[in-house]
């Protein structure tokens, strides 16, 4: 996969009741935009949040990680291919998963 | 078809009622996720990429009418409309909510179906012929001891921790349409030099990282001696079986460490051991279940039949449907008719809930209430009336299920791949799109022939790429997407592992790369040579110049 130029992260995960993909945002809360994600700039403080979180007995949320992004042309795009898709929905499905929902809001996705 | 007794039904539902009070522990925070995960397994739910995942098993591929019609009302009130049929026979939905999945099982339960044994290490949904019962030349029917292994097999505490899944399939005729060498164990039904019929006994096969054809340890074994033998088998894999190495820990490592000759000595020791505390079915239980497989009351009928030729002559679209999709019944005047679930440049084994319900009404009206699910991802309305065949195929027209690509270059087997596995590693339907649309012409596609096209998405192999006559494996390598292409699988009775013909593809070379590989085969195919035949003749030097010299 391919190395990311600045170390940076956030805090994934799947929501306990429907299975839907969030992100950890500044406040603690989860977040089904990966826009409003707490991003980690160092190896340590990323491992720390991860840990953190894993340790709360939050049971909200499950399967949480920690996963590469960057910022492209201003707005928060996962590294790895699978993460930009698990953050849209099926490709071969574009009226389901959360593309679809910011595509009925109009808004526009985050470089994915 | 198999109806519940008192205690499968009595079982089904303490196991939902079960389930629901688990999730009830896990929502209020009473159980970590690491101690509910193996129990929402042991229940077919997993988590996927995008949200959960609820597998639902149909034993061996059989259905009827008001349990499809089950699965379709579960798409639309608790899922997105739609459900996807797998290479095991059974049927996902992508998008159920943890809290609804204990009503779902209730309503499974109300129509004889549940989830268990789709998921974990355990015995997992037999599988078997889709034709079982009505194609000629079959020995039995692989349907009843298919139902007496799920039986002996649900909940049997000896086998609910094994040291990773495991996949029993069955086969009844001479030609494997179960690719049961491709399975743990696979059993194929045959007579002995005295015609009585039993079991051959493969072992062994598997695809995933490490693809292998199963081997033969029981040439023949007497039909009521099924059960302890398979126990002995399940024991000596239990005993020996990799725990310490999920890569190493199916059965078909342990054949391979051991050797065919030494595996087999152990079964057979271990067998011989069992003695008489060994499991012998009661000939009377065998009746009992063979009773709810017994034939239809079939018409007597003519087998040409004057409709169907007026239809054919009156109907452009109709005849190759008939040639490509009904295949010849054992009964003169019926035919099997395969629903293709793979229209153009759609995605393999989805169907929405209206297709469900259209196909639940063709086989309640014209298929003694009977379908199946194949493993191609295909369904099948296995006894209609030849002199009915116009009028179910019109109802397959409208509801767009009448493809008439059976076994053709876009009947491809895939995967959910990367659009929706959390394990995959590249997206595969989109590559099963790109060549159906690349060769939507049927016409070309019938120029071609037979040619089996299997995709998967990651190592693990659940599009059976291993398998296909063109065997496609999505990867990822350096943040990209890439396919891996193998020649030579082949799934039936002469299974065989693909080879890859070298370095693999980009996501847009891939079907190009196919293209060329087909276009190969037709230039140096002979007379009514299949893409399969042609490369067993001939071997991948020429489709391997043909692909790299363009690619």
């Amino acid at each position: 996969m391919p190395k990311p130029k600045n170390f940076l992260q956030l805090v994934t995960a799947n929501r306990l009741n429907d299975g839907l993909v969030v992100f950890l945002n500044e406040s603690g809360d989860w977040t089904e935009s990966i826009d409003r994600a707490k991003l980690v700039k160092s190896k340590e403080d990323a491992e720390s949040l991860l840990k953190e979180r894993s340790s709360t007995g939050d049971d909200a949320i499950i399967e949480p990680y920690l996963i590469d992004v960057e910022i492209v042309e201003g707005t928060i795009a996962p590294v790895r291919y699978r993460e930009k898709l698990r953050g849209l929905g099926p490709t071969v499905r574009t009226d389901l998963g959360r593309q679809s929902e910011v595509a009925r809001s109009g808004l526009e996705l985050a470089n994915v | 078809m198999y109806r519940y007794d008192e205690f499968d039904a009595a079982f089904v539902r303490s196991r939902v009622a079960q389930f629901r009070d688990q999730v009830e522990r896990r929502v209020k925070g009473e159980l970590t996720e690491e101690k509910f995960r193996p129990l929402r397994l042991m229940n077919g739910l997993y988590l996927q990429l995008h949200a959960y995942m609820l597998r639902v098993a149909v034993p061996y591929g059989t259905m009827n009418s008001r349990q499809l019609r089950q699965l379709a009302f579960i798409a639309d009130k608790y899922d997105k409309g739609y459900g996807h049929f797998t290479t095991r026979q059974n049927i996902q939905f992508n998008w159920p909510k943890l809290s609804d999945v204990p009503d779902i099982l209730d309503h499974l339960a109300d129509v004889e179906m549940h989830a268990i044994q789709t998921s974990g290490n355990c015995i997992r949904n037999v599988t078997a012929d889709h034709w079982a019962g009505v194609v000629d030349g079959e020995v039995e029917d692989p349907r009843p001891v298919s139902e007496l292994l799920r039986q002996w097999s649900s909940a049997h505490p000896e086998f609910t921790f094994l040291p990773r899944k495991f996949k029993i399939a069955v086969a009844g005729a001479e030609k494997d349409r179960a690719a049961i060498a491709f399975h743990d164990i696979g059993i194929k039904i045959r007579r002995n030099e005295q015609g009585d019929p039993g079991y051959e006994i493969l072992v062994g096969g598997g695809m995933g990282r490490t693809p292998i054809v199963g081997v033969t340890v029981r040439e023949w074994l007497p039909k009521g001696e099924i059960l302890g033998y398979i126990e002995a088998i399940m024991r000596v894999y239990n005993l020996h079986g990799r725990r310490d190495n999920k890569y190493k820990a199916r059965i078909k490592i342990l054949v391979l460490e051991l050797g065919k000759e030494e595996f087999t000595r152990q079964v057979e020791e271990e067998y011989a051991r069992m003695g008489e505390t060994s499991v012998q079915v009661d000939p009377a239980e065998i009746e009992r279940i063979e009773n709810y497989f017994v034939p239809p009351h079939y018409e007597q009928l003519n087998d040409a039949d004057p409709v169907l030729a007026a239809a054919e002559n009156d109907n452009a679209g109709f005849a190759p449907w008939v040639a490509q999709n009904v295949a010849k019944h054992r009964e003169p005047g019926y035919g099997i008719v395969n629903v293709s679930l793979k229209p153009t440049g759609g995605i393999p084994g989805d169907a929405t809930s209206d297709q469900m319900r259209v196909v639940a009404d063709l086989a309640e009206n014209f298929s003694f209430d009977e379908l199946r699910v194949t493993h191609e991802q295909n369904l099948v309305l296995p006894h209609v009336k030849k002199s009915d065949l116009f009028e179910v195929w019109k109802s397959l027209v409208a509801a767009g299920l009448a493809t008439a690509n059976l076994g053709l270059v876009s009947d491809i087997i895939c995967c959910p791949g990367l659009d929706y596995c959390s394990l995959a590693t590249a997206r595969s339907i989109p590559v099963a799109q790109d060549i159906s649309n690349h060769f939507s012409e049927l016409e070309r596609q019938h120029e071609i022939g037979e040619l089996k096209i299997k995709i998967s998405g990651c190592i693990n192999a659940c599009g059976h790429h291993h398998a296909g006559h063109i065997g496609i494996l999505g990867l990822e390598k350096r943040g990209e997407e890439f396919y891996q292409v193998t020649l030579g699988g082949s799934g039936d009775e002469n299974a065989q592992v693909g080879e890859i013909i070298g370095p693999g593809f980009s996501r847009t070379e891939v079907i190009g790369a196919v293209d060329t590989i087909v276009d190969t085969y037709v230039s140096l195919r002979n007379e009514n040579e299949t893409f399969l035949e042609a490369y067993r003749r001939v071997g991948p030097k020429p489709f391997k110049e043909a692909v790299y010299a363009t690619h």
